[in-house]
């Protein structure tokens, strides 16, 4: 090797790349001419390339890959395109939850549970509403007093029988 | 049968047993017979509790506890009870709602109904119905909510 071959080896590997500009091809087509050690070597990168290169193309022309794009496109024009409908029914059988039907019973709890639970939150608090103990009253043999006494805990019927009014509350 | 169906009937059941509890409760409620006089100085010591409240409405010296009973009553039963003398008592629950029972109390003597009302019991709540008259002195019922 020359010694400004080793300023050439690395344009020599552009150039056998095929990535040199004008100016660049013409200085190594030049040195080639003249340097039988690099033309040695740019052979010797061709034996390798064509190595390597040789099976791949091999395979690659034995690959039917436009027998697999007329495939594909066959099948995308087949299919019929999705209506809101199907692609909203397509959503739900997609989702594992609503897939197995568990929306069904879970709307019935749901709804149970607020029905059983809500009656107690509308109630008014009776606690609240002065309702009077004694609803109403009736006797027809006796005269009848209602009596409460103030802490609001005991309430009192007294039923007046003959000659007994010294008996009543005080 | 399909699962879910299963499943659905088991909630209505759960669901119907539980609106139906309030309906079959049972309403339980204390019941004392008192004999009320002024013949000595006696409180019988099982009612200590109601003795305040008695002595702070009557006059009479001397209670005495002739009948004590914890009824567990049921919507629309009637009970019916002797007291003291010679009187029935018919306790009807109307109702049980907001924790408070509709009782609706009848007091005969023989055949004749001598008192018949209706009375809401709420937690806590005594209602005493008292005049009949028994030997020296009177009764007085008292009804007490225990729940």
């Amino acid at each position: 090797m020359r010694k400004d071959c080793s300023s050439l080896s690395t344009l020599l590997d552009k150039y056998f790349d095929g990535e040199t500009s004008q100016r660049e091809q013409e200085a190594v087509e030049t040195h080639l001419k003249e340097c039988p050690a690099c033309q040695e070597r740019l052979k010797f990168m061709s034996e390798i390339e064509g190595a390597f290169r040789r099976p791949v193309l091999e395979a690659l022309e034995k690959e039917t890959f436009p027998w697999l794009w007329e495939k594909i496109e066959r099948e995308i024009r087949s299919k019929p395109r999705e209506t809101l409908w199907e692609s909203i029914k397509r959503w739900f059988e997609i989702t594992p939850f609503l897939k197995k039907r568990i929306w069904i019973p879970a709307t019935v709890v749901v709804t149970l549970l607020i029905l059983l639970i809500s009656p107690p939150l509308f109630k008014k608090n009776s606690s609240h509403l002065p309702l009077p103990v004694v609803k109403y009253i009736e006797s027809k043999t006796n005269n009848v007093m209602i009596y409460e006494l103030e802490n609001g805990k005991v309430t009192v019927i007294w039923l007046f029988e003959e000659s007994e009014a010294e008996s009543s509350p005080s | 049968m399909n699962k879910t169906i299963l499943f659905i009937l088991l909630l209505l059941i759960l669901f119907l047993s539980f609106s139906s509890q309030e309906a079959s409760a049972q309403i339980p409620t204390r019941l004392r017979v008192i004999e009320a006089s002024n013949v000595g100085v006696t409180i019988d010591p099982s009612l200590k509790e109601l003795h305040g409240q008695l002595s702070s409405l009557f006059k009479y010296t001397s209670y005495r506890l002739l009948r004590d009973e914890r009824l567990h009553l049921s919507l629309n039963q009637t009970t019916t009870l002797p007291v003291y003398p010679e009187r029935t008592i018919e306790i009807t629950p109307l109702k049980f709602h907001a924790n408070t029972a509709e009782l609706r109390v009848k007091i005969k003597r023989e055949k004749t109904e001598i008192l018949d009302t209706q009375v809401r019991l709420p937690p806590g709540r005594t209602v005493l119905i008292g005049g009949p008259k028994h030997g020296e002195g009177v009764v007085i019922l008292a009804f007490s909510s225990l729940f």
